[in-house]
């Protein structure tokens, strides 16, 4: 019962992230579902869909088509669906009736490429593994198939990996972007913010890809496997913290060598719960604009390769609730959801910063941008 | 021999698959090759005669038991002339969904890295029965088995198991699946048993590769926990045991 969540919201699932991850391309879209998976991410886990064009459905899947095995219908479905919209990709994403029952979504992706010619990618995704999942692994799809081999690199060229709403407010994707911009980088493809078909097949021009989320770490080391483009896992938060980014990314783009910073840890009352690249980011930062230490407490996985420092693995409900009661911490960062685990004896300063991959809409807060010196102005009062 | 060979027997239960593929997979083993077998089988014996007898956790078992610590050689064991030998095993009898269990079974091993860690050569997929539900087709997905040969005798229950499945790889011609390499007469000695086979194959539009006569050697070797192979390498079945193997590899294009 471990896995239990109780007083939390389930996070966001696997079938959202790659959904997230696609929305930008001209495809058409098909949650193989009886409905409530498409409801959860239109409704809550995608804050671009309303009054969107993006056509993502559901494939209406039903008892008797899961007893027979009736993939035909699906597929007659998209191969309507494809002829009146006319996309250049069609993607299929698999939840948890599918899963179940053995539904091959990659062998039915290519018997409706086969009737149609279209590209057409296939995910078995559960709905029981995180959205960094489902993004990373429609990331690698997409650069596995469309990303071609450059006939030279752009020097000051760099992707960004990792970039999807379930992490970043549009605020914070806007000061990413601006930070590159004023910075003298050139953004070839963003994965997945405003991202194209011809940016998946132009990325691997880019010299250096900034990872800035988990779901931005495995297409990451595929590019520098298969592209030899190095990486940097950091997100720029805090005004000297982001100095040191810069400085950072000129010397992996000046030695193509790959770098994941590591702050200098040790005790600490500070504890920031989230995704584990954005845990890492908001230490360095604390560490370089505060002088201060702060503990990680991951909530969706930890990456072993990654050097680690004041890490900790919250994988459940229990653990998260165990880390922010245990009176240790007397400061934490997190989604204002995660208050619902304080207990009234908890004496702890709770700064908010909402991830949509948590509380979604529930939270009520507007999105919060830690890029930069913004985030001096959002913890101004940690210290 | 770079090229990795991914071979799934299917056939009726009962019809001499799991004797068929151990025997398959120690005449290969002793040819040099590195060899893996994966019992699909809710029983769990597929291997039993590569480990002199011994039946070895199965990876359903594991995972029970051990959750997320599961490691590698907690469910691939080495058998006889070094044979990788992996069940996937399956649920409480009565309970629970073992097509299921086999793409469970599946999923942990590519987790584990086990074609990684081991890089076999040839790798035997036994797999119960007919064709049941996506869970028994997993071995003939894309990614798994590029081969499908099809175990029978001339009994009808065993020519109409035969034809569901070479029709279940027809059906599914768009996907990337195992291609249908031909049957193996696995001998009952029934009246006619060749051409009732023969007829058989012509009209699901293949061939027989081999046909694999009776042998009481092979019960003999079996109640020591054996293969023929290990057991009587130098008797005649074993001999023809050898001889289906080179077929098997010249069917798989191997020169």
């Amino acid at each position: 019962m471990g896995k239990l969540c109780v007083k939390l919201p389930p996070f966001s699932p696997d079938y959202s992230g790659v959904c997230s991850a696609i929305f930008d391309l001209n495809c058409v879209a098909v949650i193989h579902d009886a409905s409530g998976c498409t409801g959860n991410y239109t409704g809550y886990d995608e804050p671009r869909w309303y009054g969107s064009k993006t056509a993502i459905f559901c494939s209406g899947l039903r008892e008797i088509d899961a007893i027979l095995g009736d993939d035909e219908k699906m597929i007659q479905k998209v191969l309507d669906a494809t002829e009146s919209l006319n996309p250049e990709l069609i993607v299929l994403i698999g939840s948890p009736v599918p899963m179940v029952i053995g539904t091959d979504m990659k062998g039915i992706a290519a018997d409706i490429e086969a009737r149609t010619g279209i590209p057409c990618l296939g995910f078995d995704t559960t709905g029981t593994r995180y959205y960094s999942d489902g993004i990373a692994e429609a990331c690698l799809a997409l650069m596995e198939r469309f990303t071609r081999m450059p006939e030279q690199k752009i020097p000051n060229g760099v992707n960004l990996l990792g970039l999807t709403p379930l992490d970043f407010g549009s605020s914070a994707a806007s000061d990413l972007k601006a930070a590159l911009a004023q910075n003298s980088l050139e953004l070839i493809s963003s994965f997945c913010d405003g991202l194209t078909m011809e940016a998946v097949q132009n990325a691997a021009q880019a010299s250096l890809n900034l990872v800035v989320s988990q779901s931005g770490l495995q297409p990451a080391r595929y590019m520098e496997q298969r592209f030899g483009i190095p990486y940097l896992v950091q997100i720029p938060i805090g005004r000297k913290a982001q100095e040191n980014w810069l400085k950072a990314v000129h010397n992996c783009l000046n030695e193509q060598k790959s770098l994941v910073p590591c702050a200098a840890g040790g005790e600490t009352d500070i504890l920031v719960l989230g995704d584990e690249i954005l845990c890492r980011s908001v230490q360095l930062g604390l560490e370089a604009d505060f002088g201060l230490t702060a503990d990680c407490g991951c909530l969706f996985g930890t990456e072993s390769e990654l050097p680690e420092t004041n890490i900790l693995n919250l994988e459940d409900e229990q653990k998260i609730e165990e880390a922010i009661t245990c009176g240790k911490y007397r400061r934490i960062i997190g989604d204002p959801m995660l208050r619902m685990l304080i207990h009234p004896e908890t004496e702890v300063d709770f700064f908010d910063l909402p991830s949509y991959c948590i509380s979604s809409k529930m939270s009520g807060m507007s999105p919060v941008s830690c890029i930069g010196e913004w985030f001096n102005a959002f913890l101004a009062e940690i210290r | 021999m770079t090229d990795l060979y991914k071979i799934a027997i299917y056939g009726k239960g009962g019809i001499g698959k799991s004797t068929t593929t151990s025997n398959l997979s120690a005449a290969l083993a002793l040819q040099g090759y590195r060899v893996m077998q994966i019992g699909c089988d809710p029983k769990a014996d597929s291997t039993k005669n590569l480990m002199k007898g011994r039946r070895i956790p199965t990876v359903l078992d594991q995972i029970r038991e051990k959750g997320n610590g599961l490691k590698l050689e907690d469910i691939a064991f080495s058998g006889f002339s070094n044979v990788i030998c992996v069940e996937s095993g399956g649920p409480t009898p009565g309970i629970g969904c073992a097509g299921r269990g086999i793409i469970t079974a599946f999923n942990k091993l590519e987790e584990l890295n086990a074609y990684e860690v081991y890089r076999p050569d040839i790798v035997f997929y036994d797999v119960l029965g007919d064709v049941v539900c996506g869970g028994f087709a997993m071995p003939i997905r894309g990614g798994y088995a590029d081969r499908v040969f099809i175990v029978t005798s001339g009994e009808m229950m065993s020519l109409y198991a035969a034809c569901n499945i070479s029709q279940a790889i027809k059906n599914f011609g768009n996907r990337g699946y195992a291609e249908f390499s031909g049957m193996i007469l696995n001998s009952r000695n029934i009246e006619n048993e060749l051409e009732l086979v023969q007829k058989a194959a012509q009209e699901i539009g293949t061939d027989i590769v081999k046909v694999v006569p009776r042998s009481p050697d092979v019960q003999r070797a079996e109640n020591d926990g054996k293969t023929v192979i290990e057991a009587f390498p130098d008797c005649e079945m074993a001999k023809e045991y050898l001889d289906l193997a080179s077929k098997v590899m010249e069917v798989c294009g191997h020169e």
